[in-house]
């Protein structure tokens, strides 16, 4: 299995937010809630869809509504791995 | 108050599965995704080649005891969501009453709250029938469109159409699956939601399940009951994710929601809540005296409900 580290986690998903939003890493801060980059909810369930695919990890469609923030998020995506979880 | 005394449902036999028609209607390879994996869509049901007037007339030959009631219909109601539906000089609910022997019927339809117009539909039969005030008199609601058209097939970020259809026979009082309340709320804002700018359309994303849920506890609360005293919501086929979101503002049980026909027939227009309520009592879901909720959502943007004890 692959390892992901806290910092993998978080740069991989401030590259996919930013990439969604046409824009780049380093405007994403990864404690500013998604929304208040406009966030909708496609891109929500696009960056759920991506999670899945490249973690391997499951994920509800209310994640970025759970886990408002990229640092909420990979500690989700943390857990998940750490607790073997496996989408469907 | 009204009751709903016959419900019949058809769906086309006809499987589409979404992928296969991914390029007629314009979805990318990660809206796909999407709609597949997290809004629950992957077949519907289309009648290819078939008019939407033989759909509706499948609807209506399926009512129990539709010819025993022929004379005492007094009213024909086609519930839809597009205004137009056929070329002029075609008048789709003449035509099926006309077939169906009730010509001496006042027949029309109704269309201002779009996929919510079947909810509309119930809440006019029944002030006609009131206003009459003959018990006798009854009132068939006729729901359910072609998808003939990609924009009309496929609402981007929302929803996946189905040619499915059903009728309803609609009488004052009796006993069975009597109506208690009805709620509905039009939002102007939304209404020009075909087009609608990505800001508009993030704002409505955002509030439509704060609506749903608002428009669901009031008719509730019209009714005299609690969220708890609901043993099924029968909803509209929107996508599955809405209902999530909806659920978790409610405290409502997401399992409570009949959802199975989101990836089986797509959004059927109007007719959702009367097909799902077929399969509901089809498999046995309700049981008699238990309370229910009917609930539609039309762009525009109108959200509307209706508990009924069964």
């Amino acid at each position: 299995m692959v390892q992901h580290d806290s910092t993998a986690v978080r740069r991989w998903l401030t590259t996919q937010v930013a990439r969604y939003l046409d824009t780049t890493a380093d405007r994403i801060a990864p404690h500013t809630p998604l929304a208040e980059y406009g966030l909708d909810s496609v891109i929500s369930l696009t960056l759920c869809g991506d999670i899945e695919d490249h973690f391997g990890v499951p994920v509800e469609p209310t994640l970025a509504w759970d886990y408002p923030t990229i640092d909420a998020i990979q500690r989700y995506v943390l857990d998940a791995l750490r607790s073997g979880a496996t989408a469907l | 108050m009204i009751a709903l005394e016959a419900v019949s449902a058809y769906l086309p036999p006809t499987e589409v599965a979404l992928a296969d028609v991914q390029g007629w209607l314009g979805i990318t390879d990660a809206e796909l995704k999407i709609y597949r994996r997290f809004y629950g869509y992957d077949k519907m049901r289309w009648a290819p080649g078939v008019a939407v007037d033989e759909l509706l007339l499948a609807a209506a030959r399926g009512l129990s005891g539709l010819a025993g009631h022929r004379d005492r219909i007094r009213y024909v109601i086609q519930a839809r969501t597009v205004q137009t539906v056929a070329p002029y000089a075609v008048n789709v609910p003449h035509d099926v009453g006309r077939r169906l022997g009730l010509a001496h019927a006042a027949t029309f339809t109704v269309t201002d709250h779009a996929c919510a117009s079947g909810l509309l539909a119930l809440d006019v039969a029944g002030a006609l029938l009131a206003a009459d005030g003959d018990p006798e008199a009854r009132a068939l609601i006729l729901t359910g469109e072609k998808a003939f058209t990609p924009t009309i097939a496929f609402s981007p970020a929302r929803t996946v159409m189905g040619e499915g259809t059903a009728a309803c026979l609609v009488r004052l009082g009796g006993d069975r699956d009597r109506l208690l309340a009805y709620a509905t709320a039009t939002y102007g804002e939304y209404h020009n939601t075909m087009s609608l700018d990505a800001a508009l359309t993030a704002r409505f994303q955002q509030a439509y399940p704060a609506l749903l849920a608002e428009v669901i506890r009031e008719a509730t609360d019209r009714a005299g009951l609690r969220l708890a005293d609901l043993a099924m919501i029968v909803p509209h086929n929107s996508n599955r994710v809405s209902w999530v979101h909806t659920c978790r503002l409610l405290g409502f049980p997401l399992g409570q929601v009949f959802l199975d026909n989101i990836p089986v027939t797509g959004h059927c227009f109007c007719a959702d809540p009367f097909v799902n309520y077929v399969c509901v009592t089809e498999r046995g879901l309700l049981r008699r005296g238990e309370a229910y909720l009917l609930v539609s959502v039309g762009l525009g943007a109108t959200f509307s409900a209706m508990v009924f004890r069964h």
